[in-house]
């Protein structure tokens, strides 16, 4: 495409009143040569249609706007898809945040347009990854529990073919174990039938739904909309084809044998909540011990929770499970006390509601406390001892039936999901020849039951974090997994009850065709939805290094025998962390590569004989720091003139030779602002930070072969909310920089 | 391993608790909030947070053994501010109850005056009493000429000979229930006060006199937030007994002592305190009730009200035969008169048995709070 390049400057919002715009307009008309026009408000109806005329007009189709950030107004300077616009923030990062009519000041903006148009001039109209083969849109559902049943029916009603497949031979789950819920809507007073066997029914006639029990899957190859699972049907087997996946495999219940202290194992009389729906389901609840009634029922919150040696974390949902179970005996027999020993009564939202209900029952008996031990009497009665009880005293509460509220574990616990889980498994170290791990992984039988078992390069299985929680579990970005096309939901996830794992199943759903319908359209999906980019490799240049294939945070790469990478377009979510880790700058997108951003640099204009004008170059993620830049910007708190902001799609995306490049070109300081990193990471591609974090060790080496010092590169983890910070940490690098003085390449 | 008292919760106590008008005891979830607003509680053994929890757990025995029962004054600053809608301050009144009908002696002298049922009798019994000393005393009917209570019950062969053996008699009894109640609050005293201790107490006569200044003067109550209204008709009844209690006093000496007829002519400064003290009671009893009626949150329970409407019933009874004696209607005022000498009964029988018994027994626990307390 032929580019013709229109400069257009804003003066509105105080723009006008900080910088000489006449002399900023040079850069463009002297600079670049290229038409530039100025205007008191470019985002207002005048600007646009002045904008739109040139369009129309003049043929102009690549617009470089200063003005305000790119986060705002990006609808309003948005001309159509044959349009590039690029856009210089000279508002938030110059105008709003450093002194007026100031040559620090002018320099800066003058900067800011220079890396705009040069940016302008290098990036292509990405027009989005198109596959020759068809892309299918039905959606594999893994469970028939709650979240699987609700998860198929929801995507099924929204008129899109569901495989639901599930490894017992009944629909159902837990739930169809249960023999009442707590109840879910208002008055939120009584008991209530969980509703499992309408819900079974509907997902057994539904016509878009194809149901398959007694199903493992063997295998699942490919990418998204383009799944093949191999299923496993009582040891026949079959290939479908799928376009996304709801994994919905639920939890088990921790192993209670372990909580032997509690004397589970050791007393007959000692059940886990698991056993009381089955004693319920029966129609009586009994001492096992003598096969009588129960007379007196304790309940033991928080067995095994909560507690380093076992669960770290609370499961939830076990206090109102227990409340349940105690209206159990309750009802089925009114002389019966219950007794409830728990460490938090935690019963969110609504629930309180059930929770009073409960409470007000003369025979339940409440009270926060330790259990220190549980004892059999010769009659087979248990004397539980608790301390620190809200009595006031240490307590003994003989009863003939002890529940045990065990925690939630995700299914996916013990499941190696990454390679080096799987090396592990086989009872290898990973120190191993190639050869001979290959050999032993491919003669031994898999020692463990995996769940989808992914031909991926990086691991057979969507990769977990904390407590065995699929990685990507937190709270912005719930059902999202490392594995692009893979939605976790429901308990895998998360301990949950019956109606959020409904939610769940709704939500995961939705990510599941949204993700079919984006990428059909060649877009990507979370978080940079809607992006048309994609990456592209020079193969001829791949040194087989695999630095891209085990570093990409989604496995979109796997390996042909000789290591060159093989992209799987659709599991790429254009974070760009390849195009950082490459050391032969092969891999690159239409409109973010390695070259725009080292001409960007390059347009930077370095001052050689003042040692007054430092120049500093900062990376900032687009996702938290480049917006907390633009918030501080916002409040007007003023930092050093001497930055250069170039936003990056993450800092994995951050390729060492940025960082060279500038530094041999005599930019004093390169700083780089990203997500936090570590176990409760905030960066939005998971392992981007990290990374660059890693790399920046790397960095030393080769900046002290330049005679350098490593001091003139830093990262800094910034959270949104961190914008208040923003010029403390950026005035306090300077002043580091300023100590170490003027980087002597300047000049060369 | 710890060896913490075996707990067998007392459903019967817990059901009888919220009959007793602790309806909201289960609501309570230990937030402590109660114990936090509470102006009467202390800082080493706070209430009523404690009481709550020991009361869902049917803890009866260690509950009346309590003495923090007795020093709430059921302000209901804790009902007021409970997050759950609990109502800390009826559940201990009830508790008070459980506490009074287990220390009471005889026990079916107690059950009378506790079950609504009996209390026609309660009133029969004595009307037919002094009926039956009227005939005997050839004072039924009243001779006719100046209206005189003795020309209906003679004092000596009369009044005296029915209230000065029950006084006697209830006193004992109400003298054995306190013993017993010292006993078992004292129990849990680890250490008694030291000798220096107790001077600077100023002995058994300083915390007596400390204890009986704080209730003259209503100090607890009027710390009270959100029934503060309920100060003055309290402080009005006190007084208003107080003062009747010194009218019968001097009565007595004048009558028996220096041969005074009664009653005093209503010049008598004696008889203007009795007046006054009538009309305090009356005030006071119909404030109480008022308030009592118009909070929609008080339970109405027959052990709360009926103490009140016999208090009442004594006041007006004895005012109306006093009026009627004034303007000469004999067969009125003499009716009215054994109707008043009824509740008097009445409520001589309520004193050790009804919650009028807190009387004793909150200054009982009010003086063991300042003999234990380590001040």
């Amino acid at each position: 495409m032929e580019k013709k390049i229109g400069v257009y400057i804003c003066k509105g919002c105080g723009i006008g009143d900080v910088l000489d715009i006449d002399k900023l307009s040079q850069i463009a008309t002297e600079e670049f040569k290229l038409p530039c026009k100025v205007h008191e408000s470019l985002c207002g109806e005048a600007g646009v249609n002045l904008i739109k005329g040139d369009i129309e007009g003049e043929g102009v189709n690549t617009v470089v706007i200063a003005a305000c950030s790119h986060r705002v107004n990006w609808d309003v300077f948005n001309f159509g898809p044959e349009v590039i616009v690029e856009r210089a923030n000279i508002r938030e990062q110059v105008a709003w945040s450093q002194p007026p009519k100031n040559d620090f000041t002018h320099e800066m903006a003058e900067d800011y347009l220079r890396m705009a148009i040069t940016k302008a001039q290098k990036v292509e109209i990405p027009l989005g990854y198109k596959d020759e083969e068809e892309y299918n849109k039905t959606i594999l559902v893994v469970g028939g529990g709650i979240t699987g049943l609700t998860a198929a029916l929801e995507a099924a009603n929204a008129n899109y073919d569901v495989v639901l497949i599930e490894k017992e031979a009944q629909l159902g789950g837990w739930v169809a174990k249960w023999w009442k819920t707590y109840p879910y809507q208002p008055p939120y007073k009584e008991l209530q039938d969980s509703g499992i066997e309408e819900k079974i029914k509907a997902v057994m006639n539904h016509p878009r739904i194809k149901v398959y029990t007694s199903t493992k899957i063997e295998k699942t190859e490919g990418q998204p909309g383009h799944f093949d699972i191999t299923l496993n049907q009582s040891g026949k087997t079959e290939q479908i084809r799928v376009g996304s996946i709801i994994l919905a495999i639920g939890w088990k219940p921790y192993d209670a044998r372990k909580l032997d202290h509690l004397g589970y194992g050791k007393y007959a009389n000692v059940i886990t909540q698991i056993e009381m729906e089955d004693m319920a389901q029966k129609g009586q609840i009994i001492s096992p011990a003598t096969g009588k009634p129960a007379q007196n029922v304790v309940f033991i919150q928080c067995a095994g929770q909560r507690d380093p040696n076992h669960l770290p974390y609370c499961s939830s949902w076990c206090c109102l499970v227990s409340l349940k179970q105690a209206k159990y005996v309750r009802e089925m027999n009114p002389e019966a006390k219950v007794y409830i020993f728990y460490r938090d009564m935690r019963t969110p939202g609504q629930y309180e509601e059930f929770y009073k209900n409960a409470q007000n029952d003369v025979g339940i008996f409440l009270t926060k406390g330790e259990v220190v031990g549980v004892t059999e009497n010769p009659d087979k009665t248990l004397n539980i001892e608790v301390e620190n009880t809200l009595l006031g005293e240490d307590i003994t509460v003989k009863a003939d039936l002890v529940v045990l509220a065990t925690g939630m574990v995700s299914r996916m616990e013990g499941i190696p999901t990454t390679r080096e889980d799987v090396i592990k498994a086989y009872g290898l170290t990973g120190q191993e020849e190639p050869d001979v791990i290959e050999k032993t992984i491919a003669e031994t039988p898999q020692p463990w039951e995996g769940v989808l078992n992914l031909a991926y390069r990086q691991g057979p299985e969507v990769p977990i974090l904390k407590y065995n929680l699929p990685d990507s579990n937190f709270i912005c970005f719930p059902y999202e997994s490392r594995r692009t096309g893979i939605y976790p939901a429901g308990c895998v996830r998360q301990p949950q009850d019956i109606e959020a794992c409904i939610r769940d199943a709704e939500g995961a759903a939705l990510k599941a065709i949204q993700c079919m319908e984006m990428e059909t359209r060649g877009e990507t999906v979370h978080p940079r939805s809607g992006d048309l980019s994609y990456p592209e490799f020079f193969f001829q240049r791949c040194t087989q290094c695999k630095r891209c294939t085990q570093e990409c945070p989604f496995g979109a790469l796997d390996e042909d025998e000789k290591g060159t990478p093989k992209p799987n377009y659709f599991r790429c979510r254009r974070c760009g962390t390849c195009m950082g880790a490459c050391p032969e700058r092969i891999i690159g997108f239409q409109n973010y590569n390695v070259d725009i951003i080292s001409s960007m640099i390059k347009a930077i204009s370095v001052p050689e004989d003042d040692e007054e004008k430092l120049r500093i170059l900062c990376f900032a993620c687009e996702n938290d720091a480049y917006p907390a830049l633009d918030m501080a910007g916002l409040n007007h708190l003023q930092y050093s003139p001497l930055i250069r902001v170039i936003p990056v799609r993450c800092l994995g995306s951050v390729n060492l030779v940025f960082i060279t490049d500038a530094l041999s070109r005599g930019i004093d300081g390169v700083l780089l602002l990203g997500c936090k990193y570590g176990d409760d990471y905030q960066c939005h591609f998971v392992r981007g930070s990290e990374l660059a974090n890693y790399r920046m060790g790397k960095l030393q080496e080769t900046l002290n072969n330049l005679g350098l010092e490593a001091e003139r590169a830093q990262l800094v983890e910034v959270a949104i909310t961190d914008y208040d910070k923003l010029p403390g940490i950026i005035d306090k690098f300077i002043e580091k920089i300023k100590e170490l003085g003027p980087n002597p390449f300047k000049g060369w | 391993m710890a060896n913490g008292r075996l707990v067998e919760p007392d459903l019967k106590f817990i059901d009888g608790v919220i009959e007793l008008g602790g309806s909201s005891l289960k609501k309570c979830f230990q937030c402590a909030t109660c114990s936090v607003v509470c102006p009467l509680s202390s800082e080493d053994d706070p209430f009523p947070r404690k009481q709550m929890i020991m009361a869902q757990w049917g803890q009866k025995e260690a509950l009346i053994k309590d003495k923090n029962i007795w020093l709430c004054h059921q302000c209901q600053d804790c009902s007021a501010y409970c997050p759950r809608g609990a109502r800390p301050g009826d559940v201990l009144g009830a508790i008070r109850a459980f506490a009074i009908e287990k220390y009471a002696t005889p026990k079916w002298l107690a059950k009378l005056v506790r079950e609504p049922k009996y209390l026609p009798l309660l009133f029969i019994v004595p009307i037919i009493l002094f009926l039956f000393i009227a005939l005997l005393n050839g004072t039924l009917p009243p001779k006719a000429g100046e209206i005189r209570p003795s020309h209906f019950i003679p004092d000596t062969t009369g009044l005296d000979l029915v209230f000065v053996p029950l006084s006697i008699l209830l006193g004992v009894a109400l003298f054995k229930s306190l013993s017993r109640f010292w006993k078992d609050i004292s129990a849990g005293l680890v250490e008694k006060p030291s000798a220096y201790q107790m001077l600077l107490k100023g002995g058994w006569w300083g915390i007596l006199f400390s204890t009986a200044k704080e209730i003259l003067s209503h100090a607890r109550f009027r710390k009270c937030g959100a029934s503060a209204n309920r100060t003055v008709p309290h402080f009005l009844l006190l007084w208003s007994f107080i003062g009747l209690f010194i009218v019968t006093g001097i009565g007595f000496v004048a009558e028996y002592i220096f041969h005074i007829e009664l009653p005093f002519p209503m010049t008598n400064p004696v008889k203007l305190l009795a007046n006054v003290s009538a009309v305090a009671l009356i005030l006071g009893a119909l404030m109480i009730l008022i308030n009592r009626l118009q909070d929609k949150d008080a339970p109405k329970t027959y052990w709360d009200l009926s103490l009140i409407w016999i208090i009442l019933a004594v006041g007006v009874t004895g005012a109306l035969a006093e009026i009627f004696k004034l303007v000469e209607m004999a067969f009125w005022a003499y009716g009215f008169y054994l109707l008043h000498l009824a509740s008097v009964f009445v409520l001589f029988l309520y004193l050790p048995y009804s919650k009028f018994a807190h009387l004793a027994y909150r200054t009982l626990a009010m003086v063991y709070e300042k003999y234990s307390s380590k001040a």
